[in-house]
This record gives structure tokens, sequence and C-alpha cells, in this order.
């Protein structure tokens, strides 16, 4: 078992290296740059900004287009580089190449690197202020999802098709369903502005955190009723399940003990995927309740081209599925001793 | 005391389905005397089953409906008892095995935790001390270095070793009635001899009763005292096991008998299946259930249920034609 952790987490940093790679390449690819802002500056300050950033690579351009260090202007630029296509092209990767090999040694050390948007800012800096945020916030969520969850699908599922069941599948496909920019508002309107409980917004206590925990985590809640109750109706129908009452099991311990953990895997198996989607923050939630979280660098770096920021969150995302997804199997293999872990 | 260990009476089973109603169990009556063992034998669907589950309090209700004119065990109706006085009595005084000890067992728990419970619930014992009777009584059952494999899962024990598992579970509590349901039909045939040797030593040693549920008349000989053959959620042919197995009265007892190979005698006839499918119990033909699959069917087969009849000492028979 412990064997099966250590082999887990030592697979965890090639599958990291490939979503590095992906997402460089991507940043690469995509069309336009962090510099192309919409007031241009002067020609020789973006250069050494670029320098700076490794967007430029001074062996590189020696190497195959010696003509671009003498560059001034982007129009310049982009007429030389007309000119000699096959020499841009492979300027481009050769300081591609020298970017990434900067950027992977760079994460090796938990060095996310400058910010290419805020040029005084560190992208650690950025995560480090969101990322306990969004983890207070997920970790609520969970709980919310969990608690209710799993109260509702076993309610429902002892109380199959009489109204405990009803009202519980129709509060979850409300929760489903009802967008979270619908029901944010709502919660603000009845438990901040009408019955004062809660505030409606920003991030200073515990009582900030529970409407948009809420928020976030009710359709994870609706999710685990329905796979709790679903099953729970599938380990109950089993033969075992048959002995535990011909045996004369009071109801309580045959659902508690004989019928939960098999109808727990499918809610352990969903948790995996739904906490890594928890911990890296909802754009949503964020701007509803005013949280200073994850998602929203993710959005402002995409829309910036901000390639080191865009490119951590990636990466801090990645970081928590693989995780999630590790305590998923070991929990799994808590559960089911059939699972065998090699 | 009485001699009678379980009088069951007129027994139904039904559940609802589409446009009707599926009579599972269709008006069994059903004696078991102290210490004997009695073979209820049918094609799988019969209400075999069905009729010890209506006696246990194991349908599942709703859908499930049960009722009938009682079902006796040591003079206490078991139709009429509350759930609360079946749980009492079920693994506690009247033990079930089931057909499949791979799905019986659940994958989850260890075997110590599915056999203390048991004695946790009915004998009010601690967990210590039932995991030493539970020890004692998987040795009992033939299971080698109990102590050790006790709190195994049972995925780690083999199809014939997970049944006397199943067994051991069953006789913890040291129950009047065990109920084997099919014990042997999902093992290997050396393995079936095995588990039904221990059936057989255990009734001795508990001096309690057996039913025995299979479809295999194989499986009879030898085993049962008397034998009750079901078709179509009623006992068609009741009699002492040697009887039956000498004279069948009832057609479908002889077409039973017809198309099982004998251990016990050689073989006479060339062995033939019965012909058709039984009935859908939501779905019985007019009169006799069995008429469309009976050589010996008469027009008055058609009309009206034979009624259950004697035919000698020990013998009934329900047929308008033997
Ligand atoms: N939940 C249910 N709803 C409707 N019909 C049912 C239900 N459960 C059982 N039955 C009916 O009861 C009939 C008898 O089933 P039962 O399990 O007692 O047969 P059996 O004689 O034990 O056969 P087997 O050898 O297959 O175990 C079946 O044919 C089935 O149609
Ligand atoms: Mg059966």
């Amino acid at each position: 078992m412990i064997r099966f952790v250590l082999r887990r987490i030592l697979g965890i940093f090639p599958i990291l290296l490939v979503v590095f790679t992906f997402s460089f390449v991507l940043m690469r690819v995509a069309p336009g740059g962090p510099f192309d802002a919409e007031k241009p500056v002067p020609p020789e300050v973006k250069r050494n900004l670029e320098l700076r950033y490794r967007m430029r690579e001074p062996w590189c351009e020696a190497r195959f287009l010696p003509a671009l260090q003498g560059v001034r202007s982007p129009d310049e630029e982009r007429a030389l580089r007309r000119a000699s296509p096959w020499a841009s092209r492979a300027e481009r990767v050769c300081t591609g190449l020298f970017q990434y090999g900067w950027m992977l040694g760079n994460y090796v050390r938990g060095d996310f690197g400058p910010s290419y948007k805020y040029k005084d800012r560190s992208v650690n800096e950025f995560i480090r202020a969101g990322m306990p945020v969004t983890l207070q916030l997920g970790l609520l969520a969970v709980t919310f999802a969990l608690g209710i969850g799993l109260v509702a699908g076993l309610v429902a599922a002892v109380y199959q098709n009489r109204w405990p069941d009803h009202l519980a599948m129709i509060a979850a496909l409300l929760g489903i369903s009802v967008p979270n920019f619908v029901l944010g508002p709502v919660l603000i309107l009845v438990f901040s502005l009408g019955l004062l409980w809660f505030p409606p917004a920003r991030w200073e206590s515990l009582s900030h955190v529970f409407l948009p925990g809420l928020t976030l985590g009710s359709a994870y809640a609706a999710y685990v009723a329905r796979l709790t109750r679903g099953g729970m109706l599938e380990v109950v129908r089993q033969d075992f399940i048959r002995t535990a009452r011909a045996k004369g099991l009071p109801e309580r311990l045959v659902i508690l003990r004989h019928a939960l953990r098999g109808g727990l895997l499918p809610v352990v198996s969903y948790l995996g995927p739904a906490m890594a989607a928890l911990f890296t923050g909802s754009i949503v939630v964020e701007r509803i309740f005013n949280v200073p979280g994850m998602g929203r660098y993710f959005v402002d770096a995409a829309i910036n081209r901000d390639i080191t920021l865009a490119m951590a969150v990636v990466v801090v995302n990645a970081v928590f599925l693989l995780v999630a997804n590790l305590v998923v199997d070991v929990v799994l293999g808590i559960l089911d001793p059939r699972v065998r872990y090699e | 005391m009485s001699e009678l260990l379980l009088q069951v009476r007129n027994l139904h089973v039904h559940y609802p389905v589409d446009g009707g109603v599926s009579r599972a169990v269709d008006g069994v009556s059903l004696d078991v005397r102290r210490g004997e063992t009695l073979a209820v034998v049918g094609e799988s669907g019969s209400g075999k089953s069905q009729t010890m589950y209506g006696v246990l309090g194991l349908v599942p209700r709703p859908p499930g409906r049960v009722f009938g004119d009682g079902a006796y065990f040591e003079g206490e109706d078991l139709l009429r008892a509350s759930e609360r006085r079946l749980r009492g009595i079920r693994g506690n005084r009247i033990a079930m095995i089931f057909q499949d000890p791979m799905t019986a067992l659940n994958p989850f728990l260890t075997v110590e935790r599915q056999l203390t419970e048991v004695l946790e619930v009915h004998k009010g014992l601690r967990r210590k001390e039932a995991r030493n009777l539970a020890i004692e009584m998987l040795a009992k059952v033939g299971i080698p270095d109990p102590e050790r494999r006790i709190d195994q899962y049972p995925h780690q024990f083999s199809g014939g070793m997970r049944q006397r598992v199943m067994i051991a579970m069953a006789l913890l509590c040291r129950p009047s009635l065990l109920v084997a349901d099919e014990p042997t039909t999902a093992l290997d045939v050396t393995i079936q001899a095995q588990i039904l040797e221990l059936l057989r030593a255990t009734r001795r040693e508990m001096d309690g009763s057996i039913i025995l549920i299979t479809h295999d008349l194989g499986v009879v000989a030898g085993n049962a005292d008397r034998i009750a053959v079901m078709y179509a959620g009623r006992v068609v042919e009741k009699g002492p096991s040697r009887e039956i197995f000498e004279s069948p009265l009832h057609p479908y007892t002889r077409g039973l008998l017809a198309s099982v190979p004998r251990l016990d005698a050689e073989q006479k006839a060339p062995l033939v299946p019965i012909p058709g499918q039984p009935p859908d119990p939501s779905r019985l033909p007019s009169g006799c259930p069995f008429r469309p699959r009976c050589p010996a069917a008469t027009a008055r087969c058609a009309q009206e249920y034979p009624p259950t009849r004697s035919a000698g000492p020990e013998r009934e028979v329900a047929c308008w034609v033997a």
C-alpha cells in the first residue's frame, strides 16, 4: 500500500511534465503576445522586456536571423520575418526551446516566474494570495456536498419511491439545474439582505465563506445525493444484503454496515474530479461574492495573455487533479478489499 | 413439545406485475418434523425460495404480499409475528444458507465481522467472545487455520470454503431449523459432495431439522427423509423420499426423475428432459398449471385445479390422473 502510494506519487511527475509541455506549446502557438499592448511602448523598452521574459534569445537571433537584432519597430520586424520565413520559424522554435528550458528549470525550483502582465509581481505571489482562499472555499463546498449529499442520498434510497425520496430528488434536480449565478444572488437576497444571517460579500471571516461555499457546493451536493441513492439501491439488491437480513440484523446495521460501503464507491470515484474542480476556484462564485480566489486569475491570465500566470494555474490544477485521484484510489482501496494495489 | 417444528399452511406470496399479479407462491402447505430433512424440489421459478422468504419475512414488502393460514414455527405463527420478533428468529432459531456463496457473503467485510455480528445481535456477546466461538465454528465446518483465516475477506476463500463459511455463520446460534437454498448448485461436483456430507454431519450434531431446497433430485437422494415437489407455486406431491423415488405419482415428479441421472440406482431409462417451460406465475394456465406439458393430461385438467388428496399414509398428490 505504501509502495503503491509512493509509486503513484512518482508517477505524477511525468504527467505534470506532459501537462507543462502541452500548455507551454499551446501558449506559444496561440497568436498574440503579452506585450502587444494597447498603448505601444518604445521599441527599446519592448525589446528589453522581451529579453527579460525570454521571449527573445540573442543566441537564436544571431544564429538564424541576425538582422533581427538591429530591428527597432514591429513593422520592420514583420517585414524582415516575411522576407525569410524559414529562418524566422527556426528562430522562433529556437527561442521557444530556450524559454521552455528556462521555465522548466524555474518550475523545478518551485518558481513560477514573473507575471507578464503585472511586472512587479511574481506568479508565486498571486498563487500564495489566491490559493488559500480557493482552498477554504473549496473545502467548505466539499463539506456541504458530502454532508448534504450523503444524507439526502441515503434517505432517498431508504425511502425509495416515497415522499422523502421524491423530495430529495427534486431538490437534487434543482441543485443541478439552477446555475450558480442565480443561486448565489438568491442566497444573498434571502440570507444576507433578508435574514441578515451572513454577510453578502467580501472575504474577512468564516461567516463570509458560508454563502459562497453553499453556492459552490450545491450542484456537487446534488450529484453526490444522486450517486449515493443510485449506489445504495444497486447494493441493496445484492445477495449479501438478503443474507444480512436473513441473519436477523436490525435494518440500521443492514444499511450502515452492509450496504453503505459498496453504495459509496460511485461517490468516492466522483469526488476525485469534483474536488479538483472545486479547488481550482470558480469564476462565477468568486465574482458574485467578491471572493479573491484563483478562478479570476485564471480568466484574467487567459485574457491578458499572461503566459506564466496561466501556465502556473494549469499546472497547479493538474497537481490537484492528480493528487485528488490518488486519494480517491487509496480510499477506494480502503473501502473495497478486493481492490489490489500493484 | 410438538413433533412438528414448522407447519406452513396455505402460504401465498404475490407480487403485483403489469396488469395482474404474479403468484410466486400459491397456497403452499409444508410440515417439517424435528430432526428430519425435508427436500423441496422443483424447477427454477417454481417458488421454492419465495416460500421460505415468505415464512421468514424476507419478501420485500412492498411490492410483495404474503398471506395464508399460518406458518407455525415452534408453535408461533410467523406470518403474524412482528418484524422485531422475526428478526429475533432469523439467523438465530432459523438460519439460512444460499445458493451462491460468492455473492451471499459481503465482499466488503471480513469473515470475522460477518460471523461475530450474528452472536452480538442474537446472544448479546461481546466481539472478543464472539470471535472465539466463531473460530471454533469455522474449525468445526472444516476450515483449516481458522485463527488466521477469520480475518480474511470472502474473496480470499475458494467457493467450497465460502460455502463452509456460510454454513458456519448459519450454525453459530445453534438453530433448530436450517434452510439450505440450493447450497451446492454453484459448486464443483466434488465440492458438492463435501458440502452435502458436512450438512449431514451438521444435522446429526445439531439435532435440528433441515429444509434442503434444490432443483436437482440427485442431491436429494440419500440426503432427505421426505420430499415436497413444487410446481408453479404449489406443492404437487409430498411423501417419504424413498417412496417418491420408487413410485412417483405426479407426472411432473416422474418427469423430474426421468430427467436427472440417478446416483443411487442404475440408470434404467435414457435421460429425458420435461418438454416445454414452466409457466410464468403471472399468467398461469387454467386448471392444472402442469397441464400444457403433461403427457397424461385429460379434458378435466384444463378446467379445474386438482385438489390435494391423500395417497397413502404419508403421501399427498395434487393430480386428476395420478
Ligand atoms: N420481486 C418479484 N416480482 C415479481 N415476481 C417475482 C419477484 N420475486 C420473485 N418473483 C417470482 O417468483 C417466482 C418464484 O421464484 P423463486 O425464486 O422462489 O423460484 P425458485 O423455485 O427458488 O427458483 P430457483 O431455482 O431459480 O431459485 C419466479 O418465477 C418469479 O417470477
Ligand atoms: Mg431459489
